[in-house]
């Protein structure tokens, strides 16, 4: 039985490790693509690429990662709920962010969009 | 050199009395506030004398940069004469001349001895030995505070009286910016019927509305959490107060401050909860002292004859004084927040239309 517990904290470390890596590769891939992106809403997208991908997803490794280690106790079970309540939290609030800046942006009229290909809102809104 | 320090410290506290009293007397409001400034500097330098560098370092940038140009920006739109003025300028020169000297004095003298000047770090070092090792000591029950959180324990027990000015100021501020908006109400009661005619929604688009009130209520949970946690964890009820703050901050950017009022928050519940907190805060701060023992009593001391407030109640750590502190702290801070947030969105035009100037 002590085995079998044993073998599955190692399961669950190296799921958390590997969710921790890969939300370490999408900050990677965010910030390159905030820099050499062209145009503001394409900026914006891998900005939410940055907090989805590197925010959310390494969290929740953050909390798999804890409810594997033994010695912290009871506390890892404090550390896997807070975790995973920050992740979802951010999973909430930033899609709402961008979507209140692209919006602001768009009524705003402060970006020129360059490559739209098809632009919905403007048809409706004349 | 400890005693250039000393003299450095006495002579700037008898400048900051004089340069007082002339900021008080003279007729030139920009004077007044240069004055002011030349004040401020010489306290800022009192307060380094006493080696509260972390105090200058707020103090000099509030006191002399964002004061004096809030004060010349208003004195810009009005007369800064009141009458002729009485020179008195050699005065001045001479205060600033031996300042100037006695700074540039301590300054090389820092350099000279390793840029910290005098640290009288020894010194203090056993006091925080003592605190950490005794904030939940069983062995030395007349030294503890039953509070696992030393930061919590110190402000809220060993120097309670402290914290008490310090939240003084806070609410001093608070009052005085409700004196300046002290009629809003009046003029903004109309606008307030005029917008709850209207048939549109106000704020942000529906997305960013619906998400901001789940949000409002997360946030709302974890800082009550952390004020109710304060004696255990890191946090407190100036920090909890804090973070509820942010949600009727966000509530008032994405749903408007209209909805804000018209969900409750209201200046006068407000300013009623406020006076309540500190009133809670006073009265537990007192009972001890009228009980028979001291101001801030937390745990039984053998020199008191007051039994303490217990450290836990059925089986629930509570560490005494320390958690009431926190709530009422944390309902105080949160209101008083509030209270300025509320008053300062008030449109521009009706506080203008209030102090009668031409926008």
């Amino acid at each position: 039985m002590s085995s079998m517990v044993l073998e599955l904290n190692y399961v669950l470390f190296f799921i958390g490790i590997t969710l921790t890596t890969i939300g370490a590769i999408f900050d990677v891939i965010a910030s390159i693509g905030l820099l050499r992106f062209p145009e503001f809403y394409v900026r914006l997208h891998a900005a939410t690429i940055g907090s989805i991908g590197g925010a959310v997803v390494p969290i929740i490794g953050v909390a798999i990662l804890a409810l594997s280690c033994t010695f912290l106790g009871p506390q890892r079970f404090f550390i896997f709920g807070c975790s995973i309540v920050i992740a979802m939290i951010i999973f909430f609030v930033a899609p709402v962010g961008s979507h209140a800046i692209a919006r602001a942006a768009y009524r705003s009229r402060t970006v020129v969009p360059k490559y739209v290909v098809h632009d919905e809102l403007r048809r409706v809104r004349g | 050199m400890i005693l250039l320090n000393e003299v450095l410290l006495v002579y700037s506290l008898i400048v900051t009395t004089i340069l007082t009293y002339m900021v008080v007397m003279t007729r030139d409001l920009v004077r007044a506030v240069i004055l002011s400034a030349c004040q401020s500097i010489f306290f800022s330098i009192a307060l380094y004398c006493i080696l509260a560098i972390d105090i200058v370092l707020v103090y000099l940038p509030v006191a002399v940069g964002i004061y004096s140009v809030v004060f010349l920006y208003a004195i810009r739109k009005t007369e800064h004469l009141e009458k002729p003025v009485v020179g008195s300028h050699k005065v001045v020169a001479l205060i600033v001349a031996v300042g100037a000297i006695l700074v540039v004095a301590l300054i090389v003298h820092s350099i000279m001895s390793g840029l910290t000047g005098w640290t009288p770090s020894k010194i203090i070092r056993p006091l925080a030995r003592f605190i950490i090792s005794r904030t939940i000591n069983y062995y030395e029950p007349e030294f503890w505070t039953s509070s696992p959180e030393a930061i919590t324990a110190t402000v809220w027990d060993y120097r309670g009286l402290d914290t008490f000015f310090e939240i003084t100021v806070f609410y001093g501020a608070i009052v005085g910016c409700l004196a300046l908006f002290r009629f809003i109400e009046v003029i903004f009661k109309e606008k307030l019927r005029e917008v709850e005619k209207l048939p549109k929604e106000l704020g942000l688009s529906l997305i960013t509305k619906t998400v901001c009130r789940v949000v409002f209520a997360l946030i709302s949970i974890i800082a009550i959490n952390i004020a109710i946690h304060g004696h255990l964890t890191p946090g407190g009820g100036f920090q909890g107060g804090a973070t509820y703050v942010i949600g009727p901050l966000l509530i008032m950017v994405a749903l408007s401050q209209y909805f804000l009022r018209r969900i409750g928050y209201e200046e006068r519940k407000l300013i009623l909860l406020r006076s309540l907190g500190l009133i809670a805060i006073a009265l537990v701060a007192l009972i001890p002292a009228l009980l028979g023992g001291f101001v801030f009593q937390n745990q039984y001391k053998p020199w008191s004859p007051y039994i303490g407030y217990p450290p836990y109640v059925d089986n629930v750590w509570i560490s005494g004084s320390i958690f009431l502190f926190n709530v009422f702290d944390a309902i105080a801070v949160a209101t008083g927040f509030c209270l300025i947030f509320l008053v300062l969105s008030i449109p521009e035009e009706y506080f203008k239309k209030l102090l009668e100037v031409k926008p």
